[in-house]
């Protein structure tokens, strides 16, 4: 694999440089504090809105948040952050052959395989991190706010939403290996997850599929346990490898 | 010792042949001119020698080393230089003859000094800006640059003059020759004044094969002889000199096609006897534009 460390070098240069890094700093830290900000506030808005809503009839009890409100704010504004990222990256892989700026970096040794593997490192470590930031800035303000037990096993949730975007983001890399455009990338990205949200309604097949490691809030309640989602684990696994095994295969056959 | 070989090369896009036989060698230390309208097949030739497009047939071998389609290990001894270079815009043109540098496997104090030096070469030494910023012909010569900072023995450079201005075009020449020190050139063009002025050997590529192949001065000499422009002092009498000289009026002058000297002679004593009135006779030089359209029937 030619030119892997620098062409990795250069992909983290330029995260930085286009500010994209920065980008994902600001989104991860926001999202990080916003889970328990919405969470620890929501009591007070409601509070706030009482006396409004009962001139229009509408009776509002004691609203309380705890743990578990926190947590589910936090999966939620994950996908929103994992979208953002799709989005971002679609275009890294087409670009620089529809840019052309690849080609004078393969005429000089750097081989197919290490262009899109170093891409993908990138991405993985940089989602990675963001990822864990948020969580571990959610999970401190969590811990320090709420002292119940509404949440049993936070860890292996988010551990499993994680597999589940690394399965994304290696899914996107398989598309960029032979896609002409971003828009084909984000499609195909899309419509894999889509089909698979959409075949989750069936209950035959929903242990089958990764789309059932990111219903967290069961995981972290104990509703689910980790074992009845064995099989969308292994599933996510193997989806994951072989996305990467085939992105780097069909890259190598890629027309230039 | 030829540095690159080409054998028998065959190409095709579905059912159109780009590449019929292409044959053709680039002598150690030449610059060699790769004639050819657009869409003659130059860039796609070009692909197949970097190993970035997989030929149907054929063979093509660099400093000895047979040339695959992938990633090409022959590719240590090319440097390439692409029709529209792209770089990476957040850049600087050091930082990014440093990322050259890195894949190619150059220590850091080489591609610093390598660097440097080239930066100088093509005129971009002082420069500090991001590359977003630069003009086509300021990426053109950095592209000249990246081509060069492994010390290739071979450039290749596809149309690396068609879209620049008569002074851009002339920066890029400069430095082509500039660089014919270290490495030999195969320089793809449709601009053929570009070639008589810098190129030692030239091939016409047509309908998928060498059409003429030759140093410039042989091509030259392959044509049977240069043509005869007579202009007549009086415009009114264009076409009746034409009439007695045997020759054909071509935007108000008389034109006689592939006139020998021994033509010339005739037509002077004609003029002398008809006592026609000219204001200039000219035997003009035979040029590649000429030997170009008649090789591609034009």
């Amino acid at each position: 694999m030619n030119g892997f460390s620098p062409f990795l070098k250069k992909e983290f240069f330029e995260l930085w440089r286009r500010g994209r890094l920065i980008l994902f700093g600001v989104l991860f830290v926001f999202f990080g504090i916003e889970a328990p900000a919405i969470a620890k506030l929501t009591p007070y808005l409601f509070k706030m809105m009482s006396e409004d809503m009962e001139q229009q009839g509408l009776v509002i009890k004691e609203v309380t948040s705890n743990a578990a409100s926190s947590y589910e704010q936090f999966f939620s504004n994950l996908l929103m952050i994992l979208i953002v990222f799709i989005i971002v990256y679609a275009g890294s892989v087409t670009n620089e052959f529809s840019k052309g700026s690849a080609i004078p970096l393969l005429t000089k040794g750097l081989s197919r395989s290490a262009l899109i593997l170093s891409k993908l490192v990138c991405a993985l470590l940089t989602w990675s991190a963001g990822l864990w930031l948020c969580f571990g800035i959610t999970y401190g303000y969590t811990a320090f706010y709420w002292k119940d037990s509404s949440v049993t096993s936070v860890l292996p949730a988010v551990l499993l939403w994680w597999l589940f975007s690394v399965m994304v983001i290696c899914v996107m890399f398989f598309f960029a290996s032979f896609a002409k455009t971003h828009i084909q990338v984000m499609i195909g990205t899309g419509g894999i997850v889509f089909i698979m949200s959409m075949a989750s309604i069936a209950e035959l097949v929903k242990k089958y599929l990764p789309i059932s490691i990111t219903n967290s809030m069961d995981i972290c309640t104990g509703k689910t346990s980790v074992t009845d989602i064995l099989p969308a684990i292994i599933i996510a696994c193997v989806i994951t490898v072989l996305s990467a095994v085939f992105s780097v295969l069909l890259i190598r056959k890629r027309k230039i | 010792m030829n540095v690159l070989e080409v054998k028998d090369l065959h190409k095709s896009f579905g059912s159109k042949t780009v590449l019929d036989g292409l044959t053709f060698s680039v002598s150690e230390g030449s610059i060699f001119g790769f004639i050819g309208r657009n869409g003659a097949g130059k860039t796609t030739t070009m692909k197949i020698i970097l190993g970035l497009l997989q030929a149907d047939s054929g063979e093509i071998t660099v400093c000895g080393e047979k040339v695959r389609y992938g990633s090409t290990p022959t590719n240590k001894y090319i440097g390439y230089l692409p029709d529209v270079p792209e770089f990476y815009g957040y850049m600087t043109a050091k930082e990014y003859l440093r990322l050259c540098g890195e894949i190619t496997g150059m220590k850091q104090s080489e591609i610093k000094s390598r660097s440097g030096e080239l930066l100088e070469l093509v005129g971009l030494g002082g420069e500090k800006h991001r590359i977003k910023g630069y003009s086509r012909g300021m990426k053109q010569r950095l592209g000249i640059a990246q081509a060069l900072i492994n010390k290739p023995r071979l450039l290749i450079c596809d149309e690396p003059t068609s879209a620049l201005d008569p002074v851009g075009r002339k920066e890029i020449l400069d430095i082509i020759h500039a660089a014919r020190s270290e490495t030999s050139v195969v320089f793809s063009t449709h601009i053929l004044s570009d070639v008589e002025r810098i190129c030692d050997d030239t091939a016409i590529l047509e309908k998928g094969k060498i059409a003429l192949s030759g140093t410039v001065s042989e091509l030259k000499a392959k044509r049977s002889g240069s043509d005869l422009h007579i202009v007549p002092a009086n415009a009114d009498e264009t076409a009746k000199a034409a009439q007695i000289l045997g020759g054909t009026v071509q935007d108000g002058i008389v034109v006689i096609k592939n006139a020998s000297e021994e033509t010339m002679f005739k037509v002077l004593e004609t003029i002398s006897r008809e006592k026609l009135h000219i204001s200039r006779i000219e035997h003009a030089e035979a040029d590649l534009e000429q030997l170009f359209m008649e090789v591609i029937g034009k």
